[in-house]
């Protein structure tokens, strides 16, 4: 097996549900279906895998390519505007919750995602990128092409709003 | 409280994540064998018509009748055909007399 096929076999055993987590949460504006999106995305990694500098984690490049694939499609979108655009952070909820689903959760889980669509969007991408993917601050900096100490900022008020929050609804 | 909301955002995170588990996608390469294996039928058929198209012009050009429209290789077949009945014709009546 090439070092391309396990890279490969990687992005499509660990990263796909994350994926989609990362685009419903961060880029839910966007009208193409997520899966679509997702299909573009992992083309995209299949096509630019050469140019992956295994200097730095996987996940660094993987939400990279990510996020400025949407990007570039929110782009797009703002220039052909559409009727059924919807504000950012609006929607949360996966297509794919069933209702099931809905009524398994549990309180806390309901009341942070609505905490979560009340944030801008770069802040909820740090707090993915730090809380789920274990990233450093220097990681989440490459992925968002931001400077370490603006990420660190992002990461502080957001976290310190969402303690507020909690704390007023408890 | 800190250390109760990193708690909280992991495992709000983990969930969201858990619950967008399914369906499996494709594997992209998968796609591609397809889109490649689909790309060789279409540039089979492609050099078959080319191929087709050169063998025919290649023998028109070593059987030029054929370059003729239908209706002139009947008119030349019928011209043919009288041009024998009349010799035919022609040498029993020059037997006869």
């Amino acid at each position: 097996m090439t070092l391309r096929d396990e890279y490969l076999n990687r992005i499509h055993s660990e990263f796909i549900p994350p994926l989609r987590t990362f685009i419903d949460l961060n880029f839910s504006s966007i009208h193409q279906d997520r899966e679509d999106t997702l299909q573009d995305i992992l083309e995209k990694l299949v096509a630019r895998i050469y140019s992956y500098d295994n200097r730095y984690a996987l996940s660094t490049w993987v939400y990279a390519v990510a996020r400025n694939h949407c990007l570039d499609l929110l782009r797009k979108q703002k220039r052909q505007p559409s009727f059924s655009g919807l504000d950012e952070g609006n929607v949360l909820v996966s297509s794919e919750t069933s209702p099931e689903d809905i009524l398994a959760e549990n309180q806390d889980q309901t009341r942070m995602r609505q905490l979560m669509a009340r944030l801008p969007r770069e802040e909820r991408q740090v707090l993915f990128l730090k809380y789920y993917e274990d990233m450093t601050f220097k990681e989440i900096a490459r992925v968002m092409s931001r400077p370490v100490g603006t990420v660190k900022y992002l990461s502080f008020k957001a976290k310190s709003w969402i303690e507020a929050q909690w704390e007023d609804n408890q | 409280m800190k250390d109760v909301i990193d708690k909280k955002l992991r495992e709000f995170f983990c969930e969201e994540v858990r619950l967008r588990k399914e369906p499996q996608v494709e594997i992209p390469a998968q796609r591609y064998w397809k889109g490649g294996a689909a790309f060789l039928v279409r540039l089979g058929t492609a050099a078959a018509c080319l191929g087709l198209l050169w063998v025919s012009s290649w023998y028109r050009q070593d059987h030029p009748l054929d370059t003729l429209v239908p209706r002139q290789k009947v008119q030349i077949l019928l011209d043919d055909a009288l041009q024998t009945a009349d010799h035919v014709v022609k040498t029993a009546l020059f037997r006869e007399s």
